[in-house]
Parts: C-alpha cells; structure tokens; sequence
C-alpha cells in the first residue's frame, strides 16, 4: 500500500473546488485468492464468488465476480480516507450496474459537484464510481461529505441523527 | 410495508480479530481500525469501517451448519435470501435469483472494539418492473443499526433485486 492511501490530514472545506478529483484508490489485480479472502472474512458463500466451475457452468457467468459487498466497502473508503482525519462521510449511495471480474485492476473514484456551508460546516457533494479495465463504471453513485472550514468548528462525532427521526 | 422486523443482536460484540480480517480482505490500512493510540482521540478507541454494522451477523458457535445443505442440494448458490432479510417475514416470490441492487446509506458513529451491535429492518419499498429479461421485484430493505447504548450507527437502504 502506497503512501497516497494514508488518510489525508485534516482537510478544510476551503481547498475544496467544484470540479476537484477525490483521491483515486486502486486495488488488484482482484485475484481468486483476493475474493477468498474476502468471502472468508465476512463469512459470505455464495459460490459465484469463489467455486469457477459453479459460476460459469451454473450460473452462466464469464467467470468469478467481485463481490459486491467489497466494493461498496472500498468505495466507502476511498471517500473517507479522501474526507481526512477531520471530515465524517455523512451520506452515500450506489447502485450495481455491472459485474467486475476476477482479474480486474479496480479503481474508486471521485469528483466534486457542489459545494455548501450550512450551521458552521461545510458540505462536499460527489459523484464516485468505480472504473474496471473495460472502461465502465461498475458502480456509480454519490456521496456527501462533512468538512470544518478553516477557522471553524470541528465536524461533530458522532454525527448527529436528523431531528425528528 | 414499513412493518418493523424483531432487533436482531449480533451474537459477539465487535472483536479486533474480526476488524483486522475484515480490513486486511479489504485492503484498508487506515490506522483507526487498529491503532489505539492513533484512534483515540477522535473516537475513544479503535473503529471500524462505516458499513461494518451490517457485516457482524455471522453464524454463532453450537448452531446448525448451513452447508449441510448441500447434502440434499448440491446445486445450492450458497447464498440464504431469508438471512439478508433481517428478521423481517419472507416474501413468496417465484423468484429464482437474487441480485444486490444497491445500497443507501447515512452514518452517525462508527463500531468501536467491544460494542455489541443491534440491527432492525422493514420493507421500505416493493417494487415490480419490466426489465430486458422480464418481470423482476425491487425490495428495498431499510436498516437501522445500534450499539448497546441505543446511539444510531447508521441507517442503510439495500434495494436486493428479485428476477
């Protein structure tokens, strides 16, 4: 693991533009041993994750997927490790679009859409994604992050529950 | 719809053996999932990644083996819907496969080493729709997840796609 993965400091709403790129992380080759572990360590056996034979045979697939719970795993990662030391990861959604393979160098990204100060804090929207060697975006979606601004306050934890729910 | 299932326990509180397995698959060096020293400040200890909660439902000592399955059904996916369903009533669906769809989430707290985590689920939103392999069903499962002292960790919405 490269230096660039280690969460950034603290990062002040104020170095943010619209248009920024978040910090991409790589991973992979994602080898059959990758997804093993993985499927181990969350004790998931749905076997298109790690039996080739089922996969292609069974299910009619090219062959192993990543699984999905991975992915959403490190997208959530690269956002937060992005946000640094100081920012919390308050919203995010995605969607499953397409099927990463076993094999696939994977790569989550992200850009900045809109930027807002609200209550003393400064809010980060992003459009991420994750980009395999086929050039789609398996899994794209959205994220908000929460930033202090450089001479305010920090950005609560825990992060408060909206009132009224 | 928006029926509440039972608060499910996870069977062990979070341990640092669980957390380092997970963020070794994961690929995530981030200190505050190990180092104390660096985790402290912020979050009163060492913590896991934001979507942990909905990982620490694993199967306790002294239960059944789910792969005995396989005894009578060799062609099984390995895959159990009605565990992903979070307690909640199962549908009677004459569905053969089962697709992650998606997921919404919002995060209030990260797990830290030792919590005990909660989860409760209900439907909501079901959904049928015309895709280009036919009729498929969009449930769409909100989950609030807790620690022992009722704090909110986070809220997920996981749409799992039926076809």
């Amino acid at each position: 693991m490269s230096a660039s993965d280690e969460p950034a400091a603290v990062r002040h709403f104020e170095s943010v533009s619209v248009g920024d790129e978040l910090t991409e992380l790589t991973r992979g080759p994602m080898s059959e041993a990758h997804l093993m572990r993985w499927s181990a360590a969350i004790e998931n056996w749905h076997r298109i994750h790690y039996d080739e034979p089922f996969a292609t045979k069974h299910d009619g697939l090219p062959c192993l997927l990543v699984n999905g719970t991975w992915k959403q795993n490190f997208l959530i990662q690269m956002v937060t490790g992005w946000l640094g030391s100081g920012g919390w990861l308050a919203r995010i959604e995605f969607s499953f679009r397409r099927m990463d393979f076993v094999g696939d160098v994977l790569t989550a990204w992200g850009t900045v859409t809109a930027l807002e100060t609200r209550d003393g804090l400064g809010f980060v929207s992003c459009e991420i994604g994750i980009r395999n060697p086929r050039g789609e975006n398996s899994t794209p979606g959205s994220a908000v992050g929460v930033l202090p601004l450089r001479d305010g306050r920090p950005v609560p934890y825990p992060y408060p529950v909206p009132a009224g729910r | 719809m928006g029926t509440s299932g039972p608060r499910l326990t996870a069977p062990y509180p979070l341990r640092e053996e669980d957390l380092r397995r997970f963020t070794q698959g994961l690929m995530n060096a981030d200190p505050i999932h190990y180092d104390e020293r660096v985790a402290a400040a912020r979050y009163g200890g060492v913590v896991a990644p934001a979507l942990y909660p909905a990982h620490v439902f694993r199967r306790p000592a002294g239960s059944p083996d789910p792969f005995e399955r396989f005894v009578e059904d060799p062609e099984w996916d390995g895959t159990d819907l009605a565990a992903g369903l979070g307690g909640l009533p199962p549908l009677d669906l004459p569905f053969s496969r089962v697709l992650n769809g998606g997921v919404e989430a919002e995060f209030h707290q990260l797990a830290r080493v030792g919590d005990t985590i909660s989860a409760q689920s209900s439907y909501a939103d079901i959904q049928e729709r015309e895709g280009r392999s036919g009729t498929m069903v969009l449930i769409t499962i909100e989950t609030t997840y807790t620690n022992q002292d009722a704090a909110v960790l986070a809220r997920v919405r996981s749409t799992v796609i039926l076809r």
